[in-house]
């Protein structure tokens, strides 16, 4: 297999979901890609780039890999290069309300250290939303992989992947100091 | 002789949640005291513990701090305050500007058939029960029925007698059709058509005659 072919190989890997939830680890790309699977992958990265993706490469913990060894644990996804646009996000399906509820209960786990009880985010929701509607709307986050836990949630693997939960938090005071000024 | 007063130390430093809340100063300057004058090795022992216990606490005070100084650290009652006033928009937002989503292409394979099976083998859409293993049941309610639900008992609770469809549904049609069709698909109520007169009737109860599909125009 030349590079090129390498690349292509690459990129079915990662696009093509063939397990339960996407990503896949290092040592499933080694095995498919050779050991320069790194470089390969650097190579792809550079190519998505052109398209607004990139590979995004997470630790189990949802940390970048620190060394060399770490790579072949970690899981390996394709990602927008930067935040999708308004038409971009209503056109995969989501509503405005859906992700206003998903940056309410991300905030609140972040802002209480890692941790926040259901019942507390429900409250929160409940206030800007029907409160069926907030229970549907976190059973789904939870299935999706944004959060994980049930009477106390955490953030989920999908988020610590997704978002950058510093800047949620950030824009968060910013804009209600915006708003409140 | 100094036993009990080290065990007392012992427990303040373990038992106490908050470790600002232990006199860390005081405590050390006791067991700086004690320490000249206990005998037993048992003493020795307590008293190294209490000593090891007062340096967890200091620890863990300084964990507090490191985090409460860190960026990281954000205070939750401010963040709670600023996520009640912000609107729907400026919430969405916020996480727009900072999300970058997973892009993935789905073909066929196994978990694609098996959420396919999920959708086809609902009740709510064949009308009839299918046998589903009960794990993959609960995931199926929760995405189908649970917004739904109430909203179909609500509406069927309207229809007490025969009602022209028509005027049923007229208040809001492409929702209130929408729901209809389910009860029907359900076997929950019926329709009839009068070939003549090509007027659709809601019935409240389900036919007894065979199903066939219905094609009607809403607007």
């Amino acid at each position: 297999m030349d590079i090129q072919d390498k690349i292509k190989r690459a990129a079915h890997i990662l696009m093509l979901r063939s397990h339960s939830k996407p990503g896949v680890k290092g040592w499933e790309l080694r095995r498919a890609l050779g050991d320069d699977y790194i470089r390969v992958i650097e190579l792809l990265d550079k190519e998505l780039s052109d398209i607004g993706f990139k590979v995004a490469i997470k630790t189990e913990s949802g940390e970048e890999p620190s060394s060399k060894d770490d790579y072949d644990d970690s899981f390996f996804y394709v990602t927008f290069k930067s935040p999708p646009d308004w038409p971009e996000i209503r056109g995969s399906g989501w509503r405005i309300d859906e992700l206003a509820a998903l940056a309410v209960a991300i905030s609140l786990i972040a802002g209480r250290g890692g941790k926040a009880k259901y019942e507390e985010i429900l409250d929160v929701l409940a206030k800007k939303i029907p409160e069926r509607r907030a229970r549907a709307l976190i059973t789904r986050f939870i299935k999706q992989g944004y959060i994980s836990g049930e009477e106390e949630l955490e953030l989920g693997w999908r988020t610590l992947v997704e978002v950058d939960v510093k800047g949620l938090l950030k824009a968060i005071i910013g804009s209600s100091k915006q708003s409140t000024s | 002789m100094y036993r009990d007063e080290l065990i007392k130390i012992l427990q303040i430093c373990r038992e106490q949640e908050d470790p600002f809340k232990v006199n860390v100063v005081d405590l050390l300057e006791r067991v700086r005291k004690i320490f000249p004058l206990i005998k037993t090795e048992e003493e020795i022992n307590l008293d190294l513990e209490a000593l090891l216990s007062l340096s967890d606490v200091v620890l863990k005070q300084e964990d507090i701090v490191e985090h409460k100084t860190s960026l990281l650290y954000v205070d939750a009652l401010l963040v709670l305050l600023k996520l009640e006033k912000m609107s729907l928009k400026e919430l969405a937002d916020s996480l727009r500007r900072n999300w970058k989503p997973i892009v993935e292409a789905r073909g066929i394979n196994i978990n694609f058939l098996l959420t396919a099976l999920d959708y086809w083998g609902s009740k709510e859409l064949l009308g009839k029960d299918i046998p589903i293993p009960p794990e993959r049941e609960v995931e199926i309610s929760m995405e189908l029925s649970e917004e739904l639900e109430k909203e179909l008992e609500r509406i069927k609770g309207e229809i007490k007698g025969e009602v022209d469809y028509h005027e049923f549904i007229k208040e809001d049609p492409l929702r209130r059709a929408y729901l209809i069709s389910i009860l029907a698909t359900r076997g929950d109520i019926s329709l009839r058509k009068d070939p003549m007169t090509e007027k659709i009737t809601i019935l409240p109860h389900p036919s007894a005659g065979e199903k066939v599909s219905m094609v009607i125009e809403v607007i």
